[in-house]
């Protein structure tokens, strides 16, 4: 089943245009991975699909309706989640308050609760809480609630993002660069959690510079190049098709 | 509403048009470099045209001398409030902290000037002749010519300056954008410096010019002096000379017509009127350009 | 525990009861700690503003002479009960609130505090222009005094009481919004509006809500000080008022509600010390505002996400 398609959609800004005529389908339950050279239209592409960019044509549908143009927080309550290549969480306040930011759109409380009914309120607000320490178990984080993010190490800070884009219980997850600043043994650990992941049923998009990674995760791969999908394919083909080892000439490669 | 009443409001709109351009110009610059509101920055050239005034009538100096020391004061001034109060903030994370800062270096300065000379409106003497004289036709102070041509004169000065003189041209880089100027050796410290003391000289030059063609000269010019480049800034649209000038004529010019046309008790809330309007419609101005937030 | 938080609860209670029995002989205390809870009322909802949303409002006396003038039109010249009074006082600023939070949609950040300055620009010149309906430079007078449900206050102890049951009123309601999603969801947006939107919260909306709400207190503290100060003029709401009450949130701590008491109390003590100097009041509350933002801008206990 489509969870996800977009239809040549374009983004320009200025004179440059970052994400020329895409076109991509990300079925439900898949692992899908994005990977191109520096500024080849990724992650305006994921910005276009949450909603912090609109297209200036062609159409997005998630789940057979059509986002196109929604802003990001309708995006979001729709069940797609995403995380931010140069790290977003909110530094200054707790490991779990972060979390529970990410859960915002899935706790049913109301300033008529709050006000009216503040034991109701205080109870919807506890059941998030014992639902957010569990996605802290699930990364081994539990022991740091009620730390300041700021002060985790930088992979778990990533991991936080990503456990902060689960907390809204979204249908697609958008990672961009999830592994970027990660040493070897976190990467394996990320990697053995998105397929978890995947096993319950989210699915996951992911941009990656560390090619290792993407081939190992993805089932299938799209290859942007100066703001156009280049090539579309399974891993092997991918890895394997001198074209797109061409385009990345010049460029940093991971491997 | 006779004909040459109209040319002498539009000619009196045009002078204070022009006058307020020359003041904007080192607000505008200052927010266009660093996003700082200098709320102080109305209360800093009042402190120089003060020292104007009492220069010309306690001291008796000559006008070019005592123009000469007020604008060097005020210019100096905004320095040392830019090197005191701002420079440790402009990395500061939330914005709003510099302008609050800016809020209370405006009330010390105000503090200042209102115990060194009250609160009272002085009078300013007049340093140009003040007969009418006879253009197109029409009857009109010389005094306002003069102030206009003074002004006119000072703003196409410093854009000269700006685009053919070397200091002019490190201002615009630096105006540009900070990181990629200073990998082109340019002091970005002392530049800012020097647009501080440059707005607050041409602020002093400007507010003198008002005072002299009105005879009156207060510390509350100095508030209301700091929300007129405010509103022009707005209107005008940041970073842009052209912008600067556009707003400041609009300015004057709307002031006017209505101050007189339609009611003078009223000014001051139609100066605010502007700027509400334009601040939801058009908050980029007429010549400014859109920003957007990089992710 | 739960036990010692109730003993401190109880404690603190006794002790604010006992404050204008204590101070019965000195009147002149007492009413400086009467205006101190009119700033605190004025404040709470400020720091809601500033320290949770981000919005530097130097608009915020507009809204306290909002609440003010509404309390004191419908006391004076149509006889309305304190309470009725109060309620629309407060509803009427929550309205205006709103309709000045509108265009935190499309003003970005510093433009909105422009637009904050030249709205309480305006209300304070209509205040003083439309005679007919404000009375002008000279105000309303004759506000009578209130009689609360039957409960007629005479005494500035009774203007105390019902002073601090408006307090507790602000303190408790706001309390039970930020320990709920929206308080956090406001800290977001302060943090992070981009990332907060992609939380699904709908940042613009929340904005405009805690502006409102923000405003709704100030309209409360208005109506209070109607009846207290029996006239209300233009010149309790100068943009003057509203740097200091920015400066008590600054000083006490952006971002966390109990640090504003801290606030409102130190700069109350700090100007009443002043007195003797009134001249040099404005350079004193200037100067303060300069060093607190530099040397330490997340005020005495504020959060410390406004630490540099």
């Amino acid at each position: 089943m489509v969870l996800l398609e977009t239809k040549h959609v374009t983004k320009r800004f200025g004179g440059v245009t970052a994400v020329k005529s895409v076109s991509i389908t990300v079925n439900q339950g898949e692992i899908v991975g994005m990977i191109g050279p520096n500024g080849s239209g990724k992650t305006s592409f994921v910005n276009l699909l949450s909603g912090i960019y609109k297209s200036d044509s062609g159409d997005i549908f998630f789940e057979g309706e059509r986002i196109t143009g929604l802003p990001s927080h309708l995006i979001t309550q729709r069940g797609i989640a995403r995380t931010f290549q140069n790290l977003r969480v909110f530094s200054n306040i707790s490991v779990l308050d972060n979390l529970l930011i990410g859960r915002h759109c899935k706790i049913n409380n109301s300033l008529l609760t709050v006000y009216l009914n503040p034991s109701a309120s205080r109870r919807i607000e506890k059941d998030a809480e014992a639902v957010v320490r569990s996605l802290l178990e699930m990364v081994n984080l539990s022991s740091r609630g009620n730390d300041f993010a700021r002060n985790l190490p930088y992979g778990s800070q990533r991991l936080l993002e990503i456990c902060r884009a689960l907390a809204s219980e979204p249908k697609l997850l958008l990672l961009d660069e999830p592994c970027a600043g990660m040493n070897p043994s976190e990467v394996e650990s990320l990697s053995a959690f998105l397929k978890i992941l995947q096993k319950r049923g989210t699915t996951i998009f992911i941009i990656e510079h560390n090619i290792k990674f993407i081939m190992s995760i993805a089932e299938r791969i799209l290859v942007m190049n100066a703001g156009e999908k280049f090539r579309e394919g399974v891993p092997r083909a991918i890895q394997n098709d001198p074209q797109v080892q061409k385009i990345y000439l010049g460029d940093e490669e991971e491997s | 509403m006779s004909g040459s009443m109209f040319f002498d409001v539009l000619i009196v709109g045009v002078m204070v048009g022009a006058i307020y351009t020359l003041v904007t110009i080192g607000y505008s610059m200052v927010y266009g470099m660093l996003r700082l509101m200098n709320f102080a920055h109305g209360d800093v050239y009042i402190f120089g045209t003060l020292l104007c005034y009492t220069l010309l009538t306690k001291f008796q100096l000559n006008p070019i001398v005592a123009v000469f020391a007020a604008a060097v004061s005020g210019g100096a001034l905004a320095a040392l409030v830019e090197f005191l109060a701002y420079r440790r903030l402009r990395a500061a994370q939330h914005r709003m902290i510099s302008m609050i800062t800016a809020l209370g270096a405006a009330y010390v300065i105000q503090n200042n000037s209102e115990r060194a000379w009250s609160s009272q409106v002085l009078p300013f003497p007049s340093l140009f002749p003040a007969q009418p004289i006879r253009v197109f036709g029409q009857e009109i102070s010389a005094t306002h010519i003069v102030t206009l041509v003074i002004a006119v004169f000072f703003i196409i000065g410093f854009n000269l300056f700006l685009k053919h003189h070397r200091l002019g041209k490190a201002i615009l880089c630096v105006s540009q954008d900070i990181p990629t100027a200073s990998l082109m050796s340019i002091p970005i410290n002392r530049i800012i410096t020097i647009v501080y003391f440059m707005g607050g000289v041409l602020g002093v030059i400007g507010g003198i010019l008002y005072s002299t063609s009105y005879n009156a000269i207060s510390i509350g010019m100095g508030f209301r002096g700091t929300i007129v480049a405010f509103t022009a800034a707005v209107i005008g649209g940041i970073g842009s000379m052209s912008g600067t000038l556009i707003g400041g004529m609009i300015l004057g010019i709307t002031e006017n017509l209505i101050g007189v046309y339609v009611s003078s008790s009223y000014r001051d809330s139609i100066t605010f009127l502007i700027l509400i309007i334009i601040l939801l419609y058009k908050p980029t101005g007429i010549m400014g350009s859109v920003e957007k937030d990089k992710v | 525990m739960q036990n010692k938080r109730a003993y401190v609860y109880g404690g603190l209670l006794l002790v604010l009861i006992a404050v204008p029995f204590a101070l019965s002989e000195e009147p002149y205390l007492l009413a400086i700690i009467n205006f101190t809870i009119v700033y605190a009322i004025l404040c709470l909802g400020l720091n809601l503003i500033l320290g949770y949303a981000g919005l530097l409002s130097l608009g915020h006396a507009a809204f306290y002479g909002i609440g003010a003038y509404a309390t004191a039109i419908l006391m004076a010249r149509h006889g309305f009960g304190f309470l009725p009074a109060l309620v629309i006082s407060g509803l009427l600023a929550l309205l205006m609130g709103f309709v000045l939070g509108l265009p935190t949609r499309k003003v970005r950040g510093d433009y909105f505090c422009l637009l904050t300055i030249a709205f309480g620009e305006i209300f304070r010149l209509v205040s003083q222009a439309w005679i007919d309906f404000t009375g002008g430079a000279m105000g309303i007078v004759g506000i009578p005094i209130p009689n609360v449900l039957g409960w007629q206050i005479t005494s500035e102890t009774d203007f105390y009481l019902l002073g601090m049951v408006l307090l507790l009123f602000t303190y408790v309601t706001l309390r039970m919004l930020i320990a709920s999603k929206y308080g956090r969801a406001f800290i977001a947006i302060r943090e992070d509006e981009l990332a907060a939107s992609v939380m699904g919260i709908n940042t613009s909306s929340y904005k405009i809500l805690i502006f409102s709400i923000g405003c709704f207190y100030a309209g409360l503290a208005g109506s209070y000080l109607a009846v207290y100060q029996t006239t209300v003029t233009p010149s309790n709401f100068r943009l003057e008022e509203s740097c200091l009450m920015i400066i008590m949130v600054i000083v006490g701590g952006m971002g966390r509600l109990e640090a504003t008491f801290a606030g409102v109390a130190l700069m109350t003590i700090a100007i009443e010390f002043l007195r003797p100097f009134a001249e040099y009041r404005l350079l004193l509350i200037g100067a303060i505002m300069i060093l607190v933002l530099l040397f330490r801008p997340q005020g005495v206990f504020g959060d410390s996400s406004f630490r540099d």
